[in-house]
């Protein structure tokens, strides 16, 4: 009976890879656009991105996930009500999850992929530009792929804080590992047994990253010359 | 704006084409249940919602021709994601009370339950104000058992759990001296089984004659504005009460009634 | 909206804010204290001093806190033999629970930030330390802990803020911190929106004036 418990807990892990995962991906996107707002000339830009981070990263990760899951909703479903429409939005509780995920660590990778910016020496950028790359093809070509590398640490550490708070969005009711286990507990009145389970599972899973993470540090550094500081 | 623009447009998609999941398969109805409630839901060793609650609703719907998905939800957010368009239904034992509604429609009661006490066995409780001063009592949140207790024992040690299974670990453990749940709940989910040994039921045996927080036994949670839902649901259900099918299910998880 | 069922309430949430601010602050000063010793043993040279402290850091990082807390609050309960000792009336309290969980995750986090810190001192302070004859206790004290403290003060800046923030996870555990409190609003009075809001700009207020009082330090001794 045991066994088939620990089976779907660990089944689940599939769940919190996913929300993981896609989490990750958005949060790039949204770290990116956050850092090259912040690095802008337009000073309405950098402070709407201020505000972002500043307000993400002030309110706790759960209370974050309550918002969304149920306060933005039913926001969203009043003024459409009072608009007079019938219509009605709602997310389930992987989506509610990945976009609470993707908004916190898209603020905490804007801060790790500004930092990695600013520390690309500028004459780059100015001797790209003197050969006439446009902006794009020097953000691409020049910015980027040392980005990537300079970015490395702090992306690893996002990502496994990331890989951690996936555990919260049990709390909406998403099923992931951390449901499962506290179902089976619940269950089977052992719950120390499964909160193991699934603390090895997170445990395994941060180790494993590390190690890849490490691996391609490695091959990004391959090339350069000095660590930078 | 160009590579920022992009970002910003690879967003948008991305979320958009998200909340459009949202909007396709409109015509299985969502039932939420909390299945933390064994044996009415609860989820098995597979990871599948089951129980009493969960065969009634999928005998409800075969009845009344509906195609139906139950799921298991977080008991936090049920009964206003009823009420916001979330979930088409709700089935988890719930109790029709005058608070519950002035916000939802029920379905004609299908059960009508037993409120009791549950605590270590040979301990005497006086069940009054000053008897339980102090004493903890683990309820589940936002139930009619924890407005009862609120109201009836403010003076003692109240917890709350969102989750319905939780006060048993609680009880196990000393945490809590006593829990308050449905009578056939506690006999068939837990003294029945290795935990619940020397426990058994305490005090008295509350219904909703006692006191309005006990409402007037379970039904089927719909929202207001789904009349012909509620219509259906009714028919169903009292399909089932005439051809039998009601009395067996009540027969299978509890025998002889 | 239903602001009036948000101002009947704010006794509650006064309460709760109460509790968030004891839990960060207790767990915090208990932390600090054993982070500071463990800290030293985990830039050890000696490999049996070092390691445990390692593996400790890295279980208590490397696991949700959400896990921890289940494991200690639920888990430990389940052991007949921890219910009849004599630990058992801390343990079976959630408050003592849940510090004990918020200690042990944050003394992982802040052991690795001070060790980091210390890493990074000149060889060159600690031999003259040494020279002067100072014993490695008084070292310890006048030069290794006060240039630790200040070169890791930032994110010890953002490690206090990340606590106080993890008090949020204590309304899983019966306590009526903010988000507790919240959470059994919204099950009592079904509203879904006024009460997480509410909890929300709690939260940016305590954080506002946490970063504000990392500022000042900052300036004062770690000028950057």
């Amino acid at each position: 009976m045991l066994t088939a418990y620990a089976a779907t807990v660990l089944s689940a892990g599939y769940v919190t890879l996913k929300l993981a995962g896609s989490a990750l991906a958005l949060s790039v996107v949204l770290g990116l656009a956050g850092a090259l707002c912040k690095l802008s000339s337009s000073a309405v830009l950098r402070t709407l991105a201020g505000i972002y981070t500043s307000t993400v990263r002030g309110i706790p990760d759960l209370v974050l996930m309550l918002l969304m899951f149920y306060s933005l909703p039913t926001l969203c479903n009043d003024l459409i009500a009072a608009a007079g429409f019938e219509y009605f939005v709602e997310f389930d509780p992987f989506i509610a999850g990945m976009l609470t995920l993707a908004l916190i660590f898209g603020a905490y990778m804007t801060e790790t992929f500004r930092g990695a910016l600013l520390t690309i020496p500028k004459g780059q950028v100015e001797a790209a530009r003197a050969y006439g790359l446009g902006p794009v093809k020097t953000f691409v070509r020049i910015q980027l792929p040392q980005m990537a590398r300079l970015a490395l640490p702090g992306f690893t550490n996002n990502w496994l804080v990331l890989l951690k708070a996936t555990a919260l969005a049990s709390l909406i009711g998403l099923q992931d590992v951390m449901l499962t286990a506290k179902g089976a507990a619940e269950a089977t009145g052992q719950p120390f047994t499964f909160y193991l389970i699934a603390g090895g599972f997170y445990l395994a899973l941060t180790i494993a990253s590390v190690l890849i993470l490490m691996w391609i540090g490695r091959r990004l550094d391959l090339g350069t010359r000095e660590m930078p500081r | 704006m160009n590579m920022l623009g992009r970002l910003f447009g690879i967003a948008a998609l991305v979320a958009c084409s998200l909340s459009a999941q949202q909007a396709a398969a409109q015509n299985t109805l969502t039932i939420a249940t909390d299945a933390t409630f064994p044996p009415f839901e609860s989820i098995d060793s597979s990871g599948k919602v089951v129980g009493y609650d969960v065969e009634l609703m999928e005998a409800v719907c075969e009845a009344a021709k509906l195609k139906c998905n139950i799921i298991n939800a977080a008991w936090e957010g049920m009964i206003p994601g009823l009420v916001s368009g979330k979930y088409d239904a709700l089935i988890s034992q719930l109790t029709v009370t005058e608070a519950r509604r002035k916000i939802l429609a029920f379905s004609d009661v299908y059960d009508r339950p037993v409120f009791r006490f549950v605590a270590k066995e040979g301990k005497d409780y006086t069940f009054t104000r000053e008897g339980l001063k102090g004493k903890t009592i683990a309820v589940q949140t936002g139930t009619p058992m924890d407005a009862y207790v609120t109201k009836t024992f403010p003076d003692a040690d109240i917890k709350r759990y969102t989750s319905g299974s939780a006060p048993y670990l609680e009880l196990t453990s000393g945490r809590a001296e006593l829990h308050m749940s449905y009578e056939a709940q506690i006999k068939h989910a837990f003294l029945g089984g290795p935990d619940g040994k020397g426990f058994a039921l305490v005090g008295p045996r509350y219904t909703g004659k006692d006191a309005p927080e006990f409402g007037e036994g379970v039904a089927i949670a719909i929202n207001k504005r789904n009349t012909a839902l509620l219509k259906s649901v009714n028919e169903g259900l009292a399909t089932l009460r005439q051809n039998g099918k009601l009395d067996a299910l009540n027969a299978k998880y509890f025998g002889a009634n | 909206m239903n602001w009036d069922i948000i101002l009947e309430n704010l006794p509650l949430y006064a309460q709760g804010a109460k509790l968030t601010v004891l839990l960060s602050l207790m767990a915090l000063a208990i932390g600090f204290v054993l982070s500071l010793g463990l800290a030293l043993l985990r830039n050890s040279h000696n490999p049996w001093v070092r390691l445990p402290v390692l593996g400790y850091t890295l279980v208590f990082r490397g696991t949700p806190l959400l896990v921890q807390l289940f494991l200690i609050y639920y888990g430990l309960a389940q052991f007949e033999l921890l219910r009849q000792s004599i630990v058992w009336p801390w343990l079976s309290s959630p408050l003592v629970c849940v510090l004990i969980a918020f200690v042990l995750n944050t003394t992982a986090y802040t052991t690795e930030i001070f060790a980091g810190g210390m890493r990074h001192i000149p060889a060159g302070e600690i031999e003259a330390a040494r020279a002067y004859g100072m014993s490695p206790f008084t070292v310890a004290r006048r030069i290794l802990i006060p240039a630790m403290l200040t070169r890791s003060l930032s994110l010890y800046g953002n490690e206090t803020i990340m606590m106080m923030h993890a008090t949020s996870l204590a309304s899983t555990v019966t306590l009526m911190e903010v988000t507790g409190v919240a959470r059994t609003i919204t099950l009592t009075s079904y509203i879904l929106f006024e009460p997480y809001v509410t909890a929300a700009a709690i939260y940016l207020a305590l954080t506002f004036v946490l970063v504000a009082l990392f500022r000042v330090a900052e300036k004062r001794w770690a000028n950057p």
